[in-house]
């Protein structure tokens, strides 16, 4: 059992202490999966790494399998309770995949006859057998990250912490680490405490504690914990969709499958509730179905990409791709990870020259404008691999001095893009590296929109952030596309496309395996989940709903608006 | 799959096979006969030890001297300048400032192939054998100056880690190098003082990376029970078998032969 008695924590900076963890017990029974959840910065990071001593707490106390953290051996504790952290290219140690998992046993000072043993046993128990003497290098983020499993695993600790361990993966690499751990937990009878802000991964375990502010803020059951949707917002959460559902109707709080769900829908509509379709909702669900696909407030693409293949040396990155981008529209390109997205968006503004086939901005070959960097401006997925300057405002001016701007141009026009991006005036003037994960996200995007390009493309723009500031970026991004900027989205993320734009390309195996606007990808694009995707959970249930003989417009994608339309149409 | 220098291929073979400290002594050796060797016969001597090790390694070696293509231009480069500036012996050809002379093809020719077959053989080991097994046996030669206070174990897992993190680091500088384009960097133009000024915008965020990797390593290390070699003990031992024996002979052998013919010539 792992016990945390009342701690605290404080992290000392320059600044003076900052208090992570205050008065928090959280208790980890043998064989028990925990979930803690919590917004970024609410201290659930810190918590994990008292729970194998790599922090020590300042107040209170961790016991771990008998073992005080602040007094024991640490080493017997790390031996009983193992980690495994957010970052797949960080925490692998060697360059085959035997040494690696080779390398807590090493430490530990076990024999080699039984390393080979719990070499293969570890390998075998999260499905990673024939890699054993892969290159650690060339594997998938999921793949990495289930070694890093393994390479717990082998050292036969009682407990698993996963610290964020799934956040850097797309949703089949999600899947199949979780089910590697929950393997794990069922076989060796492993407690497993996953930190995570997904609430889906939190259903599946069989306590839940929720951390705001460095406290724990409600803990329970699943069932009791994830169905009260106002206060798991208040904390950064969201219940999950059948909650909300059930809210709506006023149905028992509970976490129904959604099978359940489905039925009990049907049973209401179905006894003629709701004929009172009030004025309102109607016009808004009727405005949106007649909404046309795509602003086409110009005639003609802003982008064409023409027959457009890519390799690297014999590798075929992509072939064949053809699309074309209406000019003020949202497109987003959805694929899994290998399937060429991130290739795709660097042969848009020429970063990367094609292999064969041309790629259009406004009817020109790109590859003859000067300058298309700026009228096509990227912003990648990480924006550390791009903040260096001292303060926020001459980073993002960055871009205009190079187009060559004067500096008080540059300087007008920084403000303005960070206004655009609803970056906090206040902080224009500190350092890149003290800003929290959406606000640097928010400083990338404005040091691409000084150069105000009419399109905008970005990669990822959620990864890293939780779901509360994914959502508000996501926002912003779509507010800035209202305003008549083009924007193409590439993501692993089918719920956030779904939302957000009016034209979805889907990426598999480095061709294009569907395109439309998003109700007809999400009801006829037929297995998504078997290209390595996740249906939006709305979606699922419309096809659910469907089958039933209910009908929800193709055009609803928030649960809001889902939960309204039922409730008011009625059979 | 293009394969880079200093990278590893698995494989089986018995190069793959040998102990890395065999490997280590046996590179040393062939360098240290490299160098000495001067006569045809001993350039045949080298490039015959050459061939015997690239086909008893059986990795896919064309694709490896692809890989090589950057080192071999800068080898060739070398030669030619050498070509172009030495100016003994009789010369064989003048035309406006450049003369070559037959001394100075000969000495270029033999520099040549001495660095040709020194970066091959170099990349016959690194193919061969993973960045542990070599940082295993670099420990292991230096145990021998443990009692002077070098820290032998510290200096070999630095060295894995490094080798370890070379590619993750170029991937890191590929992408800094893509966003800051697409911010309007550019880095091939202007006067020296202007290219030097825009490498700031990537070495900036690639030393703010790597100090990240760096952290997470640690702590990913630390969870993993990492204290130095206290109680440590090896998944790949370490042992000379009869091949090593066998192949430290002959390349003892080799570089024995090549000072023979040097000397008595």
């Amino acid at each position: 059992m792992i016990r945390a008695e009342n701690t605290g924590f404080s992290y000392r900076t320059e600044k003076g202490a900052y208090r992570a963890l205050k008065n928090v017990s959280i208790e980890i029974r043998p064989g028990e999966a925990v979930a803690v959840l919590g917004r970024n910065g609410s201290g659930k990071s810190t918590l994990a790494r008292l729970l194998n001593g790599l922090l020590i707490p300042d107040e209170g106390r961790v016991v771990v399998f008998g073992r005080d953290t602040s007094k024991d051996d640490l080493w017997e504790v790390r031996k009983s309770c193992g980690m495994v952290f957010q970052d797949p290219d960080s925490q692998i140690v060697a360059g085959i995949v035997d040494e690696d998992i080779a390398f807590g046993l090493e430490n530990t000072g076990l024999e080699r006859s039984e390393m080979e043993k719990r070499i293969d046993e570890a390998l075998s128990a999260v499905g990673m057998s024939e890699y054993k003497l892969h290159s650690t290098q060339y594997l998938s983020g999921g793949q990495k990250q289930k070694i890093a499993v393994a390479g717990i695993a082998a050292m036969r600790p009682k407990c698993i912490v996963l610290d964020e361990a799934t956040s850097m993966l797309d949703p089949e690499g999600r899947r199949s680490v979780v089910s590697a751990v929950k393997e794990l937990q069922k076989n060796y009878g492993i407690s497993v405490v996953m930190i995570t802000h997904f609430i889906e991964e939190a259903a599946q375990c069989g306590y839940v504690y929720v951390m705001d502010g460095g406290e724990i803020i409600m803990e329970g059951s699943p069932e009791d914990i994830l169905t009260r949707d106002e206060e798991l917002r208040r904390c950064g959460l969201e219940a999950p969709l059948c909650v909300r559902l059930a809210e709506a109707f006023g149905f028992e709080k509970k976490l129904y499958g959604d099978d359940e769900i489905c039925a009990l829908l049907c049973e209401r509509i179905k006894n003629g509730e709701g004929d009172n379709l009030p004025q309102k909702i109607t016009e808004t669900v009727q405005e949106e179905k007649k909404k046309p696909t795509g602003n086409t407030g110009n005639t003609g693409n802003i982008i064409e990409v023409r027959s457009l293949s890519f390799a690297y040396g014999r590798e075929k990155i992509l072939e064949d791709i053809d699309f074309g981008i209406k000019e003020g529209s949202f497109t987003s390109i959805i694929g899994h990870t290998g399937s060429g997205k991130s290739t795709l968006l660097r042969l848009l503004n020429g970063l990367y020259k094609p292999l064969d086939g041309e790629v259009f901005f406004k009817g020109e070959n790109i590859e003859h404008i000067k300058g298309i960097r700026n009228k096509i401006g990227i912003v990648f997925q990480n924006p550390d691999h791009q903040l260096f300057e001292e303060t926020v405002l001459k980073d993002v001016m960055f871009g205009g001095l190079n187009m060559g701007m004067s500096e008080d141009e540059a300087k007008k026009r920084a403000e303005k893009a960070l206004l655009a991006v609803g970056f906090p005036p206040e902080k224009n003037e500190r350092s890149p590296f003290e800003l929290s994960g959406g606000e640097k996200k928010r400083a990338a995007i404005a040091g691409i929109l000084i150069m105000e390009p009419q399109v905008l493309v970005l990669d990822e723009p959620g990864a890293g952030l939780d779901p509360e500031g994914k959502a508000s970026v996501l926002e912003t991004i779509k507010k800035i596309q209202r305003r008549g900027l083009t924007v193409v989205m590439v993501t692993h993320n089918m719920e956030n496309a779904a939302g957000l734009s009016d034209h979805i390309i889907i990426l598999s195996r480095g061709r294009i395996y569907a395109e439309g606007s998003p109700a007809v990808i999400f009801n006829n694009a037929g297995d998504l989940e078997g290209i390595g995707l996740e249906m939006p959970a709305v979606a699922k249930l419309r096809q659910k709903l469907g089958k039933k003989g209910i009908y929800v417009p193709d055009s609803i994608f928030s649960a809001e608006k889902f939960a309204e339309y039922l409730k008011y149409s009625g059979s | 799959m293009s394969i880079t220098i200093g990278q590893y291929y698995p494989g089986d073979s018995f190069v793959h096979r040998l102990d890395p400290r065999t490997k280590l002594i046996f590179l040393f050796v062939y360098i240290f006969g490299v160098f000495m060797c001067d006569s045809l016969i001993g350039f045949c001597l080298g490039g015959v030890v050459l061939a015997l090790a690239v086909y008893l390694c059986r990795a896919p070696f064309l694709s490896v001297i692809k890989g090589l293509r950057g080192v071999l231009y800068i080898a060739v480069f070398t030669a030619v300048f050498n070509i172009l500036f030495t100016k003994e012996g009789s010369v064989i050809f003048k035309a406006w400032i450049l003369t070559v002379t037959d001394v100075g093809v000969l000495t270029s020719a033999k520099v040549l192939l001495r660095l040709a077959l020194i970066i091959i053989m170099s990349s016959v080991v690194t193919l061969s054998t993973t960045y542990m097994a070599l940082a295993n046996a670099i420990e292991c030669f230096l145990d021998i100056l443990k009692p002077i206070g070098v820290p032998a174990h510290d200096i070999a897992m630095m060295t894995t880690i490094a080798l370890r993190f070379v590619p993750t680091l170029f991937d890191d500088l590929e992408k800094i190098k893509l966003a800051q384009m697409s911010r309007g960097a550019s880095f091939d133009e202007g006067s020296f003082m202007q290219k030097i000024k825009s490498i700031i915008p990537l070495l900036i965020p690639l030393f703010v990376s790597s100090f990240r990797t760096a952290d997470v390593l640690a702590l990913a290390m630390e969870a993993r029970c990492y204290r130095g070699d206290v109680g440590r003990t090896k998944y790949k031992v370490l042992s000379f078998c009869a091949a090593d024996h066998i192949v430290t002979g002959f390349v003892i052998l080799f570089g024995a032969a090549e000072v023979f013919l040097r000397v008595w010539r």
